[in-house]
């Protein structure tokens, strides 16, 4: 055999087949709703889950609760945190604002939406390929992640509430907990990954 | 026939790492099955982030790519499947803005069959085994596992290390068990241990002569406020790669690695009062991050930077010189080892 007649293997995996995962049912409206604020401890996540929790309480009459914590930001949160989310209509999280948290943020998105909760995502702009790629890849690509300003961590809680919880920011979480789920997955399928196509493996 | 191609054109698309690539022709990939005594179309599961499953024949033809030798494959396989644990935490390390990333650790009877340098240099270039055993690590973690710079290995600056870290424990020369002996394999076996790492740090001492000296200086090296494991230190290991020579002088005062990891876990620390709001602690506006083992302890404490004394990871390796290493952890990350399956 001649090295032009060679059989050169190919040294990527093959594409994960969809396992069929569907987002959590959304909710009817906002007004009314239990919503979960969840920390994943990262700096100002707190603030800028508040500052929105206002908001929805304000424009909608949602009903918010506390600021949940996980433990790190760096690994899933435990067990116990996901028992006392499940409890709410639905799980907004914040935020990706690095690469670690990010890829923790949407593990544990992932859990409460098997788990029948409809969550949103927050991530900053830098940050939302990766969580999206990870969504497309574990078969949840219409996921909502909400896309906000990077950088976060070195902004004044005042700033973070003026300057990161715009309107634009309200308006796509309220869709993100009402549009169904072939709406989402038409508004979200590749939103952050297409551009960056032909990089990924 | 010309060149059969799957999925990629070879000739058209960069190597993973930007350095040339050896063909994972069909002859090549059947030689690296037949070392490792597996059948192609087995896998080790799903890698994240992709959660993507490749099969040997996959892995194998990274491996030939990343200019592995047949006899190496065995280590590359049982490397990557370790860090595939859980508490390895393949899927932070891969992702995340931090420089760190898996380095392996080989120890056994397959170190001279293998010729890994555990010597002079070994973290450095001049030795094929070290040079593209981690290398087929990291091709795996781009091409299979989905991990690309840019888009989704979100390192800041990443390092050196990530083309690829893999050194041997430096036995002859160690005072102490090896490393997969203390951590429950038989003298006899060969293994892997993987850590997660960013580059290494000297540990620079030629004055101490007592195991104290060179341990002081240890410890101060490792406790620093730009630490991974001053911060996640709930579940960090932080990691010592000492000299020979150094390892001698510890020794020579009786020491056991029990003790240099007491040691370590006593005098690698920063006080509470010089931690606070810094790195990943904050107090500031009543915001987390916090610091949870922190949070209950006088400003004037020591702020370990593990949770227990048994938590360092120490062997040695190197050559002539009284310099050591710091390989400070990712922190949310625990070493795992796995026996080297076949070796032929």
């Amino acid at each position: 055999m001649t090295d032009q007649d060679e059989e050169i293997l190919n040294p990527f995996a093959d594409e994960v087949e969809a396992k069929g995962t569907v987002l959590a049912d959304r909710l009817s409206t906002v007004g009314d709703a239990r919503i979960g604020l969840f920390s994943n401890t990262k700096k100002n996540a707190d603030h800028f889950l508040r500052k929105v929790g206002e908001r929805l309480e304000a424009d909608h009459a949602a009903e918010v609760s506390e600021v949940v914590y996980k433990d790190v930001a760096t690994s899933a949160a435990d067990e116990a945190v996901y028992e006392q989310l499940r409890e709410y209509d639905a799980v907004l999280i914040a935020y990706g604002d690095c690469g670690s948290c990010s890829s923790w943020t949407m593990h544990d998105a992932f859990q409460l939406e098997e788990a029948g909760v409809p969550t949103v995502v927050f991530c900053t702009e830098e940050f939302t390929t990766l969580c999206q790629y990870e969504a497309e890849n574990q078969g949840v690509p219409g996921l909502p992640i909400v896309e906000i300003d990077h950088p976060i961590a070195d902004l004044s809680p005042e700033a973070v509430a003026s300057e990161r919880v715009t309107d634009d920011v309200l308006t796509a979480v309220t869709e993100a907990l009402t549009n169904d789920a072939g709406t989402l997955q038409e508004l979200y399928k590749g939103k952050y990954t297409d551009a960056a196509s032909s990089e990924l493996a | 026939m010309g060149r059969r191609v799957y999925g990629v054109c070879m000739a058209t698309v960069s190597s993973p790492d930007g350095l040339p690539v050896v063909d994972p022709t069909r002859e090549r990939v059947d030689r690296f099955l037949e070392a490792a005594d597996v059948a192609g179309e087995d896998s080790l599961g799903p890698f994240p982030l992709s959660e993507r499953s490749a099969t040997m024949e996959t892995l194998a033809a990274n491996a030939v790519m990343a200019g592995c030798e047949a006899s190496y494959f065995p280590v590359v396989l049982a490397a990557l499947n370790a860090t595939l644990e859980p508490e390895f935490n393949l899927y932070g390390t891969l992702a995340t803005t931090e420089p760190h990333w898996p380095m392996v650790v080989v120890n056994g009877p397959i170190v001279d069959d293998l010729d890994i340098n555990g010597g002079a240099n070994a973290f450095g270039q001049g030795s094929k085994p070290n040079a593209t055993i981690g290398r087929a690590l990291t091709f795996v973690y781009m091409n299979v596992a989905g991990a690309t710079p840019g888009p989704t290995d979100k390192a800041t600056h990443g390092g050196p290390h990530k083309f690829g870290l893999c050194v041997a424990e430096n036995e002859a020369e160690s005072p102490w068990e090896p490393l997969h002996v203390e951590r429950g394999f038989d003298e006899d076996d060969s293994t892997v241990t993987v850590l997660t790492t960013e580059a290494p740090h000297n540990v620079n001492d030629h004055v101490a002569d007592s195991a104290a000296g060179v341990l002081t200086t240890a410890a101060d090296t490792m406790s620093v406020l730009g630490a991974n494991t001053t911060y996640l230190s709930e579940r960090a290991e932080p990691c010592l790669a000492l000299s020979p020579e150094h390892a001698a002088t510890i020794a020579r005062d009786g020491y056991s690695k029990d003790d240099v990891k007491r040691f370590v876990y006593d005098h690698a620390r920063v006080s509470h009062e010089e931690l606070r709001d810094q790195g990943m602690y904050d107090t500031r506006d009543g915001s987390r991050p916090s610091h949870v083992p922190a949070s209950d302890l006088p400003d004037d404490a020591g702020v370990p930077i593990c949770r227990s004394p048994a938590d360092p990871v120490v062997f040695v390796a190197g050559g002539a010189g009284r310099h050591s290493l710091f390989l400070s952890s990712f922190g949310d990350s625990r070493a795992v080892t796995r026996r080297i399956q076949r070796i032929r």
